[in-house]
């Protein structure tokens, strides 16, 4: 059984009258394997698919999961007049398969028809979540509002699961 | 404008043959408010979920509001083009009496997300995007369409709760 440390730390010196800092730590044991892989999720774009970052059959409902992901260049993306931003926002959101009582809804896929992106992570930015093992994770490319548009170059990003 | 500035370190001794630790760090620039505020949940919610599996759909009516986002009741919804950021921690989970063959005995705070705001096919509730086990942690850029709630379960045909004190702040 492996073990991982992961520590968050949020500060700032001028949101309070007061500097705010804190910390948060907790200690994973995994019964499973986990690594980080980093690619070019351009290829998951324009073609109206996403890619799956974590399958709802990897594991038991039961056992702790924690997904990472980064957005770590997230650029060229070609907005549109009065678009948010140029640079693409990596979204992520779930699917509704796996577990026979989770068949309400299909499985997400073409124009991500469904639910609604639970993350929304900018150029730089991450996320870190313990995830609901009994669904599919998914990400693609697009603008801050979902819209796929254009990416004219690339978005990398890195993820990790752990079990 | 605040700004904050989030670290996240991930270390292990042992998960590969070499010894594995990075850290990834951010800065925000908040135009709006935010703050860490620290409850009992409990007292929001009182075990009446009419479905305690851990599985299937939800609606919003029996766990706590964390973020109403554009299409919520909630006047305070923001713009949907606003970063804004959601950290939760499970304090305690304590005091889930757990049912034979249940996974543990400390409460998992769930979070899901409503299909509130717009989208092209809003759905009125959707599965547990996240589960938090006693002492871990969620940090994550929020779509700010949507709505996101908190709850615990209790588990079927148990005592119920004792307290599941939470902390989270959501920060734009």
């Amino acid at each position: 059984m492996a073990t991982v440390k992961t520590t968050f730390t949020f500060s700032s010196t001028d949101i309070t009258s007061d500097a705010l800092s804190f910390t948060v730590s907790e200690n994973l044991a995994l019964t499973g394997s986990g690594g980080i892989q980093r690619f070019n999720l351009s290829t998951a774009t324009n073609s109206q698919s996403a890619y799956q970052v974590y399958n709802s059959q990897s594991f038991d409902a039961t056992d702790p999961t924690y997904l990472y992901i980064k957005n770590v260049t997230g650029s060229g993306y070609s907005a549109s007049a009065g678009g948010q931003s140029t640079s693409s926002y990596v979204h992520l959101y779930q699917s509704g398969s796996g577990n026979a009582s989770n068949g309400t809804y299909s499985p997400l896929k073409g124009n991500h028809e469904g639910l609604e992106s639970m993350a929304v992570i900018p150029q730089g930015g991450f996320t870190y979540i313990p995830i609901n093992p009994d669904s599919s994770y998914f990400i693609f490319a697009a603008d801050h509002t979902g819209s796929e548009g254009n990416i004219t170059a690339s978005t990398i990003v890195e993820f990790g699961v752990f079990n | 404008m605040a700004t904050v500035n989030t670290t996240f370190t991930f270390s292990s001794t042992d998960i590969s043959s070499d010894a594995l630790s990075f850290t990834v760090s951010e800065n925000l620039s908040l135009t709006g408010s935010g703050g860490v505020v620290r409850f009992n949940l409990n007292a929001k919610y009182t075990g009446s979920m009419e479905d305690p599996n851990m599985f299937g759909p939800r609606n919003g009516a029996g766990a706590y509001e964390l973020y109403a986002g554009s299409g919520s009741s909630n006047y305070n919804n923001p713009s949907g083009s606003v970063p804004t950021y959601l950290y939760l921690k499970n304090v305690t989970g304590s005091g889930f009496s757990a049912s034979a063959g249940g996974p543990s005995t400390a409460s998992v705070v769930h979070i899901f997300v409503s299909g509130a705001g717009s989208g092209t096919q809003a759905v009125d509730s959707a599965h547990d995007i996240v589960k938090i086990y006693q002492g871990g942690f969620a940090y994550l850029p929020i779509n700010s369409n949507v709505s996101y709630y908190a709850y615990s379960p209790t588990g079927s045909g148990a005592a119920g709760l004792t307290g599941t004190i939470i902390e989270y702040g959501v920060f734009r």
